[in-house]
């Protein structure tokens, strides 16, 4: 077993690692989803994590709405769109940790646009209710947000340049840059920008503040309270505007406040706000363990905070808020078909799956694998 | 030390039960997923690409898969699954609730046809309708992954909380098949009249597609397309729809609701509420 390690920044990041060493042979945690690229390439280990290069993130709105399926506007529909896309954003530019916004990250609507459907490659940001093309909504799906990364050139050093389809030329400052980003709505699905939605509908800022943080450089979020969380409904109860700690955390990692920062509304840089908790997952004769769920729990409260998988490599690192953790490592995914090791196969775990004499354990929690199958 | 375990459970608990979550996906139960599926197959990846697309503006990854086993439909031994996003040197295409399919791994998938490619399909629900099948290391039996934890079979509240074996999988989706589908009365279907077959003065039988996806139940969903059948009886200047059937990928459920319109009949728009 290789235990993990905290790294205080601020605050007293107790962790609960050494009491969970006794329940597990591995020790294990991680944070939000972020995208991944190269993930598990020779070149890149521990995945690169692409970002918005430049302040702020400006988006397009294509109002047509073909299919009728945006209710609940008073006003004209386009102003109702926009209302609560720009309202979307904005919680997650205003988003805050502890009660502090610890994130520079602006955007800004930039105007209209005509796109129908999604295009990688024009460098144009565009949110839409256009799309009908079957093939893009298989069933269940409400909305989809397509984000294109380009990552720096094996071999390069210093920024680079990569080209949009209109021939523009775009300055990439970091190893991996989030090139365009295009969210659609289902035209299937009934959305309004009502405050309470009607039944069957579903609330375009809750839908629209998840797939905008797709669009910001975001994954899926593991936590049922998470507005990444990757499942919605129509009841009143299915509408989420609020962002979780997981989120807040997420969103703040990608955009940090630092002592540089020239936009947004920091009240303290995030590397000082914030701790660190890393490490890797790691078990005898089978080495690092790629896409075991982690998550951090508040110790006093019990309230799960943040969580992620980890690297192809079995490492992880997570940001968290001041404060005392534990770190329970749920579904470990693995690295062969061989075999996926549950919370059975660790000694000591009392109750691992749903066992009637445990009727407070989480059913089956070692199968959040996300994207990674 | 119990006493930590169960307040994390509790929190787990939580986290992963609430659907009170923003979201991309509409989350599925087994037997919607069997309902939406044109085809079920368990099977083996053997190849994967990703590939621009025509106009140069996406990219798509394809995925062939080998079966080994067709629990729905009748798909030839081999099928592509199309899916968004993929990566080609250094520029990458993410669209998130993509099932990440593993070269040489094995999976029972729920698919559905792409418009206009034969042979082609994608997973219903995305990620949702890829369900990876592991061999277990301690008993070497193949076992299921449920990828949120547990799965809402959509029949009598029953879960499947456990990885179930791959054939006790199996035989929850025979038996979600095996269900007779259901309408609950006051589902609301939005539908346009495609087409009418005139059957003698005054009567016809008259063909309509869905255009929601709708989700009535955990237990029963209508995709957007379903094809929808009544028969019409002119009265006076107005046509009186009584609405018979619903055919959900090729299954037919009953229904019963019945609609008024004037004028011709193709191309009109209304909503069957099922009674």
């Amino acid at each position: 077993m290789r235990q993990g390690h905290s790294t205080g920044r601020t605050g007293r990041i107790a962790l609960g690692l050494a009491a969970l060493a006794l329940l597990l042979p591995a020790v294990l945690l991680f944070g939000y989803n972020t995208f991944q690229d190269n993930l598990g390439t020779v070149q890149a280990p521990v995945p690169v994590v692409p970002r918005w290069a430049t302040l702020p993130v400006e988006w397009l709105l294509n109002a047509s709405v073909p299919s009728n399926n945006v209710s609940g506007c008073s006003a004209s529909l386009a102003t109702c769109i926009q209302d609560a896309l720009t309202a979307g954003f904005t919680t997650w530019t205003t988003a805050r940790v502890s009660g502090q916004t610890l994130t520079d990250l602006t955007t800004q609507y930039a105007g209209s646009s005509t796109l129908t459907s999604p295009n990688a490659t024009d460098c144009q940001n565009v949110i839409g209710f256009s799309d009908t093309s079957s093939s893009d909504f298989p069933t269940g799906v409400i909305a989809f947000t397509q984000v294109a990364t380009v990552t720096r050139p094996p071999g390069s050093t210093g920024s680079f340049t990569y080209k949009c389809s209109d021939g523009t030329m775009k300055t990439c400052s970091l190893d991996d840059c989030l090139g365009d980003a295009d969210i659609e709505f289902n035209p299937n699905i009934d959305f309004s920008t009502a405050s309470s939605p009607p039944a069957n509908s579903y609330s375009l800022q809750s839908v629209a503040t998840h797939e905008e943080g797709h669009f910001l450089g975001l994954d899926h979020s593991g936590i049922g309270h998470a507005v990444m969380f990757p499942f919605g409904d129509t009841t009143s109860a299915g509408e989420q505007l609020a962002l979780s700690t997981d989120d807040t955390i997420g969103i703040s990692s990608l955009f940090p406040c630092t002592s540089s920062s020239t936009t947004g509304n920091c009240a303290a840089d995030f590397s000082t706000a914030t701790g660190v908790i890393s490490g890797k997952v790691n078990l005898s004769g089978t080495g690092g363990i790629f896409a075991a769920h982690v998550v951090a729990v508040n110790y006093s409260t019990g309230s799960v905070v943040t969580d992620g998988l980890t690297n192809p490599d079995g490492t992880y690192t997570l940001t968290v808020p001041p404060g005392n953790y534990f770190v329970l490592a749920l579904p470990l995914a693995p690295n062969s078909d061989s075999g996926i090791l549950t919370l059975d196969n660790f000694s000591g775990w009392e109750c691992g799956y749903a066992d009637s004499s445990c009727t407070t354990v989480p059913q089956n929690p070692t199968n959040y694998t996300g994207r990674y199958h | 030390m119990k006493f930590r375990i169960s307040i994390l459970a509790v929190a787990m608990g939580f986290g992963l039960a609430s659907s009170a979550s923003a979201t991309t996906l509409v989350r599925m139960s087994l037997s919607q997923l069997a309902q939406a599926s044109s085809t079920i197959i368990q099977g083996q990846v053997v190849s994967q690409e990703a590939r621009w697309n025509a106009s140069h503006t996406r990219i798509m990854t394809y995925t062939t898969v080998q079966i080994d086993k067709a629990l729905k439909g009748q798909p030839p031994s081999t099928l592509t699954i199309e899916q968004l996003g993929g990566t080609i040197g250094n520029f990458h295409v993410h669209v998130p609730g993509t099932a990440f399919l593993r070269p040489q791994a094995q999976y029972v998938l729920f698919l559905e046809p792409v418009a206009g490619k034969p042979q082609t399909y994608h997973m219903v629900g995305m990620m949702q309708g890829a369900f990876r099948v592991y061999r277990e290391g301690n008993s070497a039996q193949r076992r299921i992954v449920l990828p949120l934890g547990a799965l809402n079979t959509g029949s009598t509240s029953r879960t499947l909380s456990q990885s179930p074996t791959l054939g006790e999988f199996q035989m929850t989706i025979s038996g979600a098949l095996a269900a007779p589908i259901i309408i609950p009365a006051g589902t609301a279907m939005p539908v346009v009249i495609e087409s009418t077959q005139f059957r003698g003065a005054g009567q016809a039988v008259v063909i309509a597609r869905t255009t929601s996806d709708l989700f009535p139940s955990k237990a029963v969903v209508i995709p957007a397309g379903s094809q929808v059948v009544g028969t019409a009886q002119r009265e006076g200047t107005k046509w009186k729809i009584y609405w018979n059937s619903v055919s959900v990928r090729g299954r037919q459920a009953h229904v019963s609701g019945a609609s008024e319109v004037s004028g011709s009949l193709k191309g009109q728009a209304m909503v069957v509420e099922a009674k």
